[in-house]
């Protein structure tokens, strides 16, 4: 796509200035930007003649964004300006292809060496940077177990792995009645959730309720909101409590 | 595929087409070149683009045509092979060799490959031209894309935001 200037003149030492039309999104910057916003090539029409990456329209630029390497990689590019992160973010598509060609690497394994520790991590071992600056930049020790300011502050260190999805530990703790959920790269999303129902009642006795299962439920959206149901029988009856990311949302019976 | 200039595979010279840029300038090509093109290949095969015709390509200045063409006619004798499945180890690796060189070019000139790649729907070319922009953007931080790129310098509200989200998702960065 010509834009009517002539792209045979050597390009000059710097682009164009972009000042003015990257100043547009407002408010939290670790927020995407809503999808509204005018396209790409709209917001940087500039006054040259020079071909930049900028005068590609956003299908392009996507284009280009599919070869990158990881998601790393791709999380670095989107926040090079504004305009770019909003591309991103406007695309649900783009982000399903790009899913799709990079499947989330390998970061390591976690294990259950002692019955009063933390779970231990071992990296795997692979010589990838973005593997390594995510094992790095995570807390994969779990110490957010152990903040004493922390909901699960004075909790036993019993702490149990119970699934392991999309990121995402599910850690049980009977001792205490709590279930956490714990994404080593994003620790302000820690979760805590009381167990729901009385665990006391000592799991013998007829009549107390049996914890069958629990399971996350993500969407690929939306990988930093989740669901959790836990289904456990009690009475005869299945019964099943549904969390959000946030709190409960509803608790029902199924005979 | 011992004789790949010998064009579409008629006995005697190849059909050539002539293609016309923005700026006037006529290109004569072999139709199997051009056919690369998926928009052109329909037009060549309703006729078009033969004697003093010419197809007008207006989106498509003379600089980015002609190197447009130098790619089409190099990958136009593996292309006609349906692929090349048959092609030697030697032509595959003349052909990155070659693939490599010819992008290995000024940035503006780049982006208006990848654009007449797009409109002319040339699929080779264009991922061809994206995996090497992407290869320049990879293994960078936000700001030494911005320098590669010739971005400006950022706003001091466009760096606030660049610090932040470097702590929020510090995973992504070295």
């Amino acid at each position: 796509m010509d834009r009517g200037g002539d792209p045979t003149l050597p390009p000059p030492a710097k682009s164009p200035k972009l000042s003015d039309t990257t100043t547009i999104a407002g408010g939290d910057p670790t927020l995407l930007p809503p999808a509204e916003f005018p396209k790409l090539s709209d917001t940087t029409a500039i006054e040259s003649d020079t071909t930049t990456i900028n005068s590609l329209g956003e299908d392009l630029l996507l284009a280009i964004f599919l070869h990158l390497h990881s998601l790393a990689t791709l999380t670095r590019a989107a926040f090079t300006c504004r305009a770019w992160r909003r591309a991103v973010a406007s695309s649900p598509a783009f982000r399903r292809r790009f899913r799709e060609l990079h499947r989330a690497p390998l970061l390591g394994l976690v294990a259950e060496p002692h019955r009063d520790a933390l779970p231990c991590f071992a990296p795997a071992p692979r010589r990838d940077r973005d593997v390594l600056a995510a094992i790095r930049g995570g807390d994969f020790s779990l110490t957010t177990l152990l903040d004493p300011d922390d909901w699960a502050g004075d909790a036993p260190l019993s702490w149990r792995i119970h699934d392991c999805k999309d990121g995402y530990l599910v850690l049980l703790n009977w001792d205490t009645g709590l279930l956490a959920t714990v994404n080593p790269l994003t620790l302000q999303f820690t979760e805590y959730i009381e167990m729901p129902f009385n665990r006391n009642t000592g799991s013998s006795k007829p009549g107390c309720p049996i914890s069958l299962d629990v399971h996350l439920i993500f969407s690929d959206e939306e990988p930093m909101s989740f669901r959790l149901v836990w289904l456990f029988h009690k009475d005869s009856e299945v019964q099943v409590a549904v969390f959000t990311s946030e709190q409960e949302i509803g608790s029902f019976t199924h005979g | 595929m011992a004789a790949p200039e010998s064009g579409d595979g008629n006995n005697g010279a190849a059909r050539m087409v002539t293609l016309i840029s923005s700026d006037n300038t006529r290109f004569e090509v072999e139709a199997a070149a051009a056919s690369l093109s998926q928009t052109l290949q329909l037009t060549i095969l309703d006729g078009g683009g033969g004697g003093g015709d010419g197809i007008p390509l207006p989106n498509v200045d003379s600089a980015t045509l002609s190197k447009v063409l130098e790619y089409c006619i190099k990958h136009a004798p593996a292309a006609a092979n349906g692929g090349a499945p048959n092609a030697t180890a030697v032509d595959r690796a003349e052909l990155e060799r070659f693939d490599n060189e010819f992008v290995n070019i000024d940035q503006s000139v780049l982006y208006s490959l990848i654009m007449a790649a797009h409109n002319l729907e040339i699929e080779g070319l264009q991922s061809l031209v994206a995996k090497k922009v992407a290869d320049m953007i990879k293994g960078k931080s936000p700001m030494e894309i911005r320098r590669t790129l010739g971005f400006p310098d950022p706003t001091p509200e466009e760096q606030a935001e660049m610090n932040a989200h470097m702590l929020e998702y510090g995973w992504a960065y070295e």
